[in-house]
């Protein structure tokens, strides 16, 4: 039969021992820990050439505006999602991230967007026109996302939102 | 010995290996730096610039995506931490020579395999963390010289200190003034074995190859910031000389002059040096902290020093005293104390003469690598105190402090010196629509952290919350400024606001102010083109305005 004696070897055995169990937990908790802000939604404004660049900055009443705006759903689910196009003017009705703008709304898009897809409107390939039909300087267009909530039954605002600044002539 | 030397390895790859299982992409931002550097040499088959630290690393990398079919991102992530585990082998082997006991290797090896900011730095992927590993194969070669000679291990020995100064200049840096500390007793001493002489004739012939390869290979970007350390330095330079000399002076004197101080009682003498080094250090932080404007929260104090004190100071003190008393050879002394002190030099100097002392942070892994010797010293005198009967409480006491070590390895982002060392998802998100929808050839405005993934992924210039940054300034000043016409996209990020706008190591980072968002969505030139969960781009039209 084996004696097992006490020596200064136990103290590293179980030092080397007992670290081994404890950082494998370690390992084994970090892993099955959900990732950080995994869930997000992403709302974004292109240009006329489908590129940030080439926003519209001056243009004339009823001149059409073309834009691209995509949404991305990364919340691991499939989302009803609301784009709201809102103008504004002179920074009055600039949204937070927990209010929306109460400016009026010019425009509204929906769409299921299935987990990690983007979509953009008003389909690929197919920019939104928007048209202004009064003067004035410092228009803002204001795009908020939006998505149905299952529990409420309503559409709550993501605090995701863009935001383009304009002049318009007569 | 050799099982529980793999139960080591095992826990030093598992530490390493926590961000990585954690996030599943690269952790901390310096590394997609060399992400994009590595990605050139895999797209065009050689480097497009001086590489910054030495080729190596960079080289290798690339060389495992190509060996193994891995992919960028992948080999960032997972492939360092089986590498840079191999470390604990190395410092089993230079413990167990130095000491002649094999449990001290074995409990340098756990400390550090489970050390702190060394565990930290060796898990990177990162030339330094390749350095580090280096540097210690060229110590415990230089020992084996030293202790036996042998034109083999002279050899060896060579390679490895060419392989460290292709790898990273820092390291090479500190490996050749470490040596040079270690000369200088060995001078002062005059041993008639030629062994002994090794570390004066590397001080001599190594610096000016270093040097020579340095003058031939550093990248510009190096040079600016060493050029930056110089002219900060340069009204203080003798004070910063004077104070760098006191730790090297220290450490010959003690080495030369040393009696034995109650022999055979070191853990009692260690225990009262380290209590009165703690509270002097922690009374000279907290004064530090009321003089000067470097807003250190003081939850850091505890948060670090406790497990450095506790794990790594106060073993490596007994440790130390053990040597001290029991050695008579002076090489010896010196060899145990010559990779603390020097890097010790280095940090008094940026400390005295230069603003650059937030550099000084990058020595502490190989403070700590220079110290892991006497740290194992330290435990097995520790093992070795009371009755046989304890010896279990002392390895489960001695396992919960290597665990210690581990939580100030990767910390969570209110400890990580206002930084958030990990990106977020949403962040990587927008760095890939940022690559794929700005216009080529324009500026971007962001800090440090966001800055190098937007580099990566748009392959444009970005200002990295610098001086001539507009975020860097406003986080710095408080005061609103318009933005110049040189930017053409703002990208701000949460981390920005909720810890600080990160610079790399010119200044201190402050959170960018409420006004800045303020004014970034209230003015008319201003558009916000992207936003989500933690990050929000502007586009700039005054840029637009000027060189349309």
């Amino acid at each position: 039969m084996v004696k097992f004696e006490l020596t200064e070897d136990t103290a590293v055995l179980i030092a080397v021992g007992i670290a081994t169990v404890l950082v494998l937990g370690m390992v084994v908790t970090a892993a099955m820990q959900p990732k950080p802000v995994e869930h997000f939604r992403a709302i974004y404004v292109l240009g006329p050439k489908h590129m940030a660049s080439g926003y519209p900055t001056k243009v004339r009443v009823g001149e059409p505006i073309y834009v691209y705006v995509g949404v991305y759903n990364s919340m691991g689910r499939t989302e009803l999602v609301r784009v709201l196009i809102k103008v504004g003017a002179n920074a009055t009705s600039i949204p937070s991230d927990t209010k929306p703008s109460s400016a009026p709304t010019y425009a509204t898009y929906e769409r299921f967007l299935a987990s990690n897809e983007t979509y953009e409107f008003e389909g690929p390939g197919d920019p939104v026109t928007i048209r202004l039909d009064k003067a004035g300087m410092n228009w803002e267009l204001i795009f908020e996302l939006w998505y149905f909530d299952e529990i409420t039954r309503s559409y709550m605002f993501t605090g995701n939102w863009c935001q383009l600044w304009l002049n318009v002539t007569g | 010995m050799y099982a529980v030397l793999g139960l080591i390895y095992g826990i030093a790859l598992l530490v390493r290996l926590i961000p990585a299982v954690q996030f599943g992409y690269p952790y901390a931002y310096d590394v997609w730096e060399d992400i994009g550097r590595v990605a050139t040499i895999l797209t065009y088959g050689h480097p497009k610039m001086t590489l910054p630290h030495g080729p190596l690393f960079y080289f290798l990398l690339a060389d495992v995506c190509l060996v193994f079919g891995t992919n960028l991102l992948t080999t960032f992530t997972y492939f360092m931490p089986f590498t840079t585990a191999f470390v604990i082998v190395t410092i089993f082997l230079l413990t167990k020579r130095f000491t002649g006991d094999a449990r001290a290797g074995l409990y340098a090896a756990l400390i550090s395999a489970t050390g702190g900011i060394f565990a930290h730095w060796t898990g990177l992927c990162v030339p330094e963390a390749l350095g580090l590993v280096f540097a210690a194969y060229v110590i415990y070669l230089l020992f084996e010289v030293m202790n036996k000679g042998g034109l083999r291990k002279v050899l060896l020995l060579l390679i490895f200190l060419i392989v460290t100064l292709l790898t990273h200049h820092m390291t090479t840096f500190l490996l050749l003034l470490s040596i040079i500390v270690l000369s200088t007793a060995i001078v002062f001493s005059k041993p008639k074995v030629l062994n002994l002489w090794v570390p004066v004739i590397l001080s001599a012939f190594f610096i000016l190859a270093a040097f020579a390869w340095w003058e031939f290979s550093v990248s510009p970007w190096t040079i600016e910031v060493m050029r930056l350390i110089l002219v900060a330095a340069s009204n203080m330079i003798w004070a910063g000389v004077i104070f760098a000399t006191i730790p090297v002076l220290f450490t010959l004197v003690i080495v030369l002059k040393w009696k034995p101080i109650l022999p055979h009682r070191e853990v009692l003498t260690g225990t009262l040096v380290a209590l009165t080094f703690t509270i002097s250090l922690s009374v000279i932080i907290f004064i530090l902290a009321a003089l000067t404007s470097y807003s250190l929260p003081l939850a850091y104090v505890p948060y670090y020093l406790v497990p450095f004190v506790l794990v790594d100071f106060f073993p490596a003190l007994v440790g130390l005293l053990t040597i001290l008393n029991q050695t008579e050879a002076r090489w010896k002394r010196m060899f145990a104390m010559a990779w603390c002190a020097a890097p010790v030099a280095s940090i008094f100097f940026l400390t005295t003469a230069s603003y650059w002392f937030v550099l000084s942070y990058r020595h502490t892994s190989f403070i700590l690598l220079g110290g892991f010797l006497l740290v194992g010293l330290g435990y097995l005198r520790f093992s070795q105190l009371g009755h046989y009967r304890w010896r279990p409480v002392q390895g489960i006491v001695f396992a919960y402090m290597a665990i210690l070590l581990v939580f100030s390895a990767f910390p969570s982002p209110e400890f990580a010196f206002g930084h958030e060392e990990a990106y977020y998802r949403p962040e990587l998100s927008a760095a890939n629509w940022a690559g794929e929808h700005f216009l080529k050839s324009n500026s971007i405005d962001s800090d440090h952290r966001m800055g190098i993934l937007l580099r990566y992924t748009t392959g444009q210039f970005v200002w990295l919350g610098n001086a001539s940054s507009w975020v860097g300034n406003m986080s710095q000043t408080g005061v609103v400024s318009p933005i110049g016409s040189s930017i053409q996209y703002l990208v701000i990020t949460n981390s920005m606001i909720q810890y600080s706008v990160t610079d790399g190591v010119e200044q201190e980072g402050k959170p960018l102010p409420i006004s800045a968002l303020r004014f970034l969505d209230r003015t008319s030139n201003i558009d916000r083109i992207y936003d989500s969960a933690v990050v929000t781009i502007y586009q700039n039209h005054h840029y637009l305005n000027t060189f349309r």
